[in-house]
């Protein structure tokens, strides 16, 4: 049976307009390739 | 691709970097996982598996930011979800990352050039945000209405639909629920909440079965979700005995009974019609008859009064001609009465008692009566004329006695 109360907890507001440009700002554009890069970086930096 | 330690733009697949000689190859591979994921999303997108694509890409997008293909594509499937902002967001990041030919740049024109579109979008947004709060204080009723005007100015919307459902559930609106349901899965065919929900119909509707409740909706949406496969693809109908359809039978037979009626109807107007017209020609032919008799009766008429007429100067003659004829009959027996007078007093006699002179010329005169008697009128009786000359043959022998006994 579905708890309909907590159902609707799960549910997020949709993004507006007028905070799109906040979210372009500040998305988060790291992929894996950057990780990879920062676990590289430290390795190569200590291989030095 | 660039090379993620001195940033050297990179062309084609190489192992290392050709300005700082970085090994590639683990970028390379993730090159190649991306654009997996990004096939697998286009395809699940193609067949309205929204939520699937939208997961895909998004993996995509962690293996390499730099996959434009697959961030336009992600802006579309929240576009088609409804969340334009989101899309608009993905688009403009795209566009950051390649500036020159990205279809990103027509996507964004043409829905800043669509104004009244994307007014109603904003609108929808701003509504749908107040309704999910009034949701969440208790106001269930305003929600919903709220809720509605939401998915009137945006029928993709999936979230407000999938949020106006729930509440329809939690107030037993279960028919209304269910429709709701149905236009997110025809948006977003395994949108996993909404397969939720439609479980949780078919449940309730079971356990109303069960309790000899009248389960009007709930019953539908058995119906509905036994019949569609995994992400909601049909699996077909049930297979069902064909029922005679008495509807279409009785209308079927009130069409040929409708038909057979006017095939009557005309068929004897245009009878009618034709003896009408049959009927005038008679009558036509009948009226030129009868004038011509009239002309020949008139004709007739004429000749009739000519010739009765005419039958009347014959009657005239004719019984001239008869008077005429009975003159002389009348005539010549008063010559016989005359010659048996004269032959009984004078010629047949006592002989011994002669002749006079004076009876002498009586008798003469009586014979030259007879000499000058016409006979025209008793010219057909034969007798009568053989009796005249008998008379004028003894009158002759009386007087010219000499003649007989000289002979």
């Amino acid at each position: 049976m579905i708890n309909y109360d907590e159902e609707i907890k799960k549910f997020q507001p949709s993004l507006e307009v007028e905070e799109a440009e906040e979210t372009i700002l500040h998305t988060d554009m790291s992929d894996i390739a950057d990780v990879i890069e920062k676990l590289m970086v430290p390795k190569e930096a200590k291989n030095r | 691709m660039n090379c993620p330690n001195c940033g050297y733009k990179i062309v084609g697949h190489r192992r290392s970097c050709v300005k700082c000689g970085r090994d590639l190859r683990a970028y390379e591979s993730l090159k190649r996982l991306s654009n997996k994921l990004y096939n697998e999303g286009l395809a699940e997108a193609k067949v309205r598996n929204l939520s699937g694509a939208c997961d895909k890409l998004k993996r995509s997008l962690e293996y390499n930011k730099e996959n434009i293909e697959a961030r336009n594509l992600l802006g579309l499937v929240y576009y088609e979800l409804g969340e334009t902002v989101a899309a608009i967001v993905e688009w403009v990041i795209s566009l950051n990352i390649v500036k020159t030919d990205n279809p990103a740049d027509d996507l964004l024109k043409q829905l800043q050039g669509n104004a009244n579109e994307f007014r109603d979008v904003k609108s929808a947004i701003k509504k749908y945000n107040l309704a999910l709060e009034m949701a969440r204080k208790g106001n269930d009723d305003l929600a919903i209405m709220q809720l509605k005007k939401v998915v009137d100015l945006n029928d993709h919307f999936v979230k407000a639909l999938l949020l106006l459902a729930v509440l329809q559930m939690k107030h037993e609106e279960y028919q209304s629920a269910r429709k709701n349901l149905k236009r997110v899965l025809k948006v977003d065919v395994a949108n996993l909440e909404a397969r939720r929900y439609m479980n949780e119909l078919r449940a309730i509707a079971a356990e109303r079965g069960k309790s000899g409740q009248p389960s009007s909706s709930p019953a539908k949406v058995d119906n509905v979700t036994e019949n569609e496969g995994a992400f909601g693809i049909s699996k077909g109908t049930p297979y069902r005995e064909d029922r005679p359809n008495f509807k279409a039978f009785l209308f079927f037979l009130a069409g040929i009974v409708l038909g057979v009626l006017a095939v009557v109807f005309f068929a004897t107007n245009l009878i009618k019609a034709k003896v009408i017209a049959e009927n005038s020609e008679e009558t036509g032919r009948m009226g030129t008859q009868i004038t011509e008799l009239n002309a020949r009766v008139s004709s007739l008429e004429s000749e009739k009064s000519i010739l009765e007429s005419k039958i009347t100067d014959l009657t005239g003659e004719l019984e001239y001609e008869r008077s005429v004829v009975e003159e002389d009959y009348r005539a010549f027996l008063g010559l016989c009465v005359g010659f048996d007078e004269i032959r009984n007093k004078i010629i047949e006699r006592d002989p011994e008692i002669p002749v006079s002179g004076e009876e002498r010329r009586t008798v003469e005169k009586f014979y030259e009566k007879l000499d000058r008697f016409d006979a025209s009128g008793i010219k057909d009786d034969e007798a009568l004329l053989a009796i005249l000359d008998k008379m004028k043959e003894y009158l002759f022998r009386f007087l010219n006695p000499e003649n007989e006994t000289g002979s």
